[in-house]
């Protein structure tokens, strides 16, 4: 009589399969399974029907005005904000790296944001920016106009409080990237008359890029979390110039339309994955020139 | 290496959608469905009605049984076979099943609720949420349509094909009587276009700065109120365009800003041919049942001996509007179409539509189903208006003539026009004209920021 044993690493392979199971099925349950859901919808006819139309409905929602204005929208806010946080957080984080005992102190004052409730965030913008609010205070202070905080200069708002909140959190993550450059380097590059520009771009940038690009998923994903504020402070079809993707689908939730709301979520997915995805190429042709 | 390779693929699969997308015409509108609209609707030559089945499942809201008793008594006495299936919801619970169950294609095979209840009905009915019942009714010989009031019965329609049918509907009247007009210069005649209306509101206000518009509602300094009685829709959903005669609309907000009070009082509670007569107000509210019109307009000539006028508001193209309040549809996702419109049916039965038995000359209108509104069966608008002048005559002692009756019925039958507004566009619009109203902003800054928004709203 033959018995059949499992090898020592197929025994392992299904311990740990058996382990990772439980998460496995909550990631199906949660994710995986409503993603397929999504993506099946975005394809079909109508909520109640399986009829497959192919790319229609990407066609309609592609094609409409509103959705064409909240992608524009999102892009160029998605091309202005990431530049200025990711230059400010490293220039306040070069500032503070030169003196770490203050930095300590800093860290505290910069992570602040990131805790307070949102709504304590958006009641406080809103007292700034009101119409009879501290900023228009001093604009008329200084013999200006008052400004429409909420009407044609919202998304300077917007871009304010998603720097005002998400920079300090970049803030800390830099100087553990500013702490892998070798000192060496700077000494030798000062030993060669290199001044603090050249450093800066020849040796701190290059060396840090990793953790600039890890930085950069990290502050696309605030990104797409500064709806939340927007939503709350602006409401759900805020001026032209905020109206973005999270408003196109949210409203589509509101209105019972799951179809354009799917086609949305899917574009978003696919938009991301694709970011992420030449992230993740930068990084391992990196990897692979290191070696 | 696979990293890259997926991301190719993926960064090709959106590049297809995008050369999809531009090879396409016109953007398609999420409301007329961008292939049809009402010049070429079918002839339904192929139509069939449904095959029967034996059940007929109904969800109703708790605060709505004795409307339902009534209409599934109705129902099993005309098709006895059928077994009636009721699920009954609190109020909540209810809203969050059929915002749920509707969209997934699923649902009871009658829904029966209030406006409201879905965000916008008119992109509901370009989403394929709900049957076309305009073959059902066209070939039914039992369904008489001028059995209905033709003006609400309309509400129910986008791009010729009814999609939904009201059942009960209110009219935007209010109370005011010929001597409290001629007393601030107004003729009354003049008040039934926007123009005229608003005119008369500034020589009121000018001779009464103190009164507010209405008896109730100045509380939220009548915004609301003068938009809906108003009717503007905003937006033409059967061209998918941003449409409403801006001249008018500019009334409408005049009227608001007219009567804008910075701390608005709070409502004070008095029978209205009282407010009338002290001249608390322009227009008292005077309700929207047919015990409210008859009580309102007799009890200012009874009790005040002046001319009583119940107003309706005129529409953006000076007709009337009446705002469907619960309405009757048939699910797409229905498992049982043919019954779920039966049912439809029976609920614009004059015994469903008024509580009171067929045959039965002496008995009130059910007051619970009053409530909810108007009923669209004029039959049961006239029983209901014979029932309360009795009532009313043995009551008070007063007399109601059957000129006082006909001007009644002449009112529910003067509407034009019904709509169902979304409320998403309530609160677009009151965003918006607040910066005019307070006059933060000019009226054609604030007209431009509303059509930019309403064009995006109408896209989504």
């Amino acid at each position: 009589m033959k018995h059949h044993h499992l090898s020592l690493r197929a025994k392992d392979a299904i311990t740990g399969f058996l382990f990772t199971l439980p998460a496995l099925v909550g990631l199906a349950a949660f994710f995986v399974v409503p993603f397929g859901i999504t993506m099946k919808m975005s394809l079909t006819e109508s909520m109640g029907s399986s009829k497959f139309v192919g790319l229609k409905n990407y066609r309609d929602v592609m094609g409409s005005a509103a959705f064409k204005l909240a992608a524009k929208n999102t892009f160029k806010f998605f091309g202005v904000a990431l530049p200025c946080i990711l230059i400010l957080s490293l220039f306040i984080a070069l500032l503070l790296f030169r003196n770490l005992k203050k930095y300590d102190i800093f860290r505290t004052f910069f992570v602040f944001p990131l805790v307070l409730p949102v709504s304590s965030v958006v009641l406080f913008f809103q007292i700034v920016f009101s119409d009879l609010g501290v900023v228009n205070g001093a604009l008329e202070g200084l013999g200006m106009h008052a400004a429409d905080w909420t009407g044609e200069q919202a998304f300077w708002v917007l871009l304010i409080l998603y720097l005002w909140k998400n920079t300090g959190y970049n803030v800390v993550l830099f100087p553990a990237a500013l702490n892998s450059v070798p000192p060496d380097l700077y000494e030798a590059a000062s030993l060669d008359g290199a001044g603090w520009w050249k450093k800066l771009t020849r040796i701190t940038l290059p060396m840090i890029a990793p953790h600039t690009r890890f930085i950069l998923v990290i502050s696309i994903v605030n990104l797409f979390k500064s709806f939340r504020e927007a939503y709350i402070l602006f409401g759900d079809h805020p001026d032209q110039s905020i109206y973005m993707i999270q408003h196109f689908m949210n409203n589509n939730f509101i209105n019972l339309n799951y179809i354009r709301l799917s086609v949305g979520a899917a574009l978003v997915f696919l938009v991301i994955f694709v970011l992420v995805g030449l992230l993740l190429t930068l990084r391992d042709k990196d990897e692979g020139g290191h070696e | 290496m696979k990293t890259r390779i997926f991301s190719l693929i993926l960064a090709l699969a959106v590049l297809l959608s995008c050369l999809a997308a531009c090879e396409s015409g016109e953007s398609p509108s999420p409301i007329t469905g961008g292939e049809e609209n009402a010049s070429t609707a079918t002839d339904y030559l192929d139509f069939q009605y449904p095959e029967e089945t034996d059940t007929l499942i109904l969800y109703m809201e708790e605060q709505d049984n004795e409307f339902w008793n009534i209409a599934i008594g109705r129902f099993q006495e005309l098709y006895p076979d059928v077994e009636v299936v009721t699920k009954r919801f609190e109020q909540d619970d209810f809203l969050a099943t059929i915002r749920t169950e509707l969209p997934a294609g699923k649902g009871p095979d009658l829904l029966f609720c209030v406006d409201t209840y879905l965000p916008d009905i008119y992109k509901s009915m370009a989403t394929q949420t709900l049957v076309d019942l305009t073959p059902y009714i066209r070939f039914d010989e039992d369904f008489c349509e001028d059995d209905y009031n033709d003006g609400v019965m309309r509400g129910g329609k986008l791009n010729g094909r009814q999609y939904l049918v009201p059942v009960f509907y209110e009219l935007s009247c209010v109370t005011t009587s010929e001597e409290l007009l001629r007393e601030s210069g107004i003729d009354p005649s003049s008040i039934n276009t926007f123009e005229g209306l608003y005119q008369a509101c500034v020589k009121f206000h000018d001779s009464n700065p103190d009164a507010p518009l209405f008896q109730i509602g100045a509380e939220t300094n009548n915004l609301k109120q003068v938009y809906q009685y108003s009717g503007f829709r905003l937006i033409d959903y059967e061209t998918n365009t941003v449409h409403f005669d801006e001249e008018n609309f500019k009334c409408m907000v005049d009227i608001c800003k007219l009567f804008y009070v910075k701390d608005p009082p709070q409502p004070y509670f008095m029978m209205d041919w009282a407010a009338v007569a002290k001249r608390t107000c322009m227009f008292a509210n005077c309700g929207s049942t047919i015990f409210n019109y008859l009580n309102s307009y007799a009890d200012l000539n009874y009790y005040v001996g002046e001319t009583p006028i119940l107003y309706a508001f005129p529409n953006e193209s000076n007709g009337i509007s009446a705002r469907i309040s619960r309405f009757a549809a048939v699910p797409i996702g229905a498992e049982n179409k043919l019954n779920g419109y039966r049912m439809l049916k029976v609920l614009l039965d004059m015994e469903v539509q008024t509580g009171i038995p067929k045959g039965q000359t002496v008995q009130a209108p059910s007051v619970m189903i009053s409530a909810m509104g108007l009923p669209v069966n004029r039959e049961a608008i006239k029983r209901s208006i014979e029932y309360y002048a009795q009532e009313y005559m043995d009551r008070t002692g007063g007399e109601l003539t059957d000129e006082d009756k006909n001007y009644i019925f002449g009112l529910t039958e003067s509407v034009t026009d019904s709509v169902l507004i979304p409320t998403e566009l309530f609160k677009l619009y009151k965003k918006s004209v607040m910066q005019y109203i307070v006059d933060k902003k000019p009226f054609e800054n604030v007209l431009k920021v509303l059509k930019e928004k309403l064009e995006i709203y109408k896209d989504e």
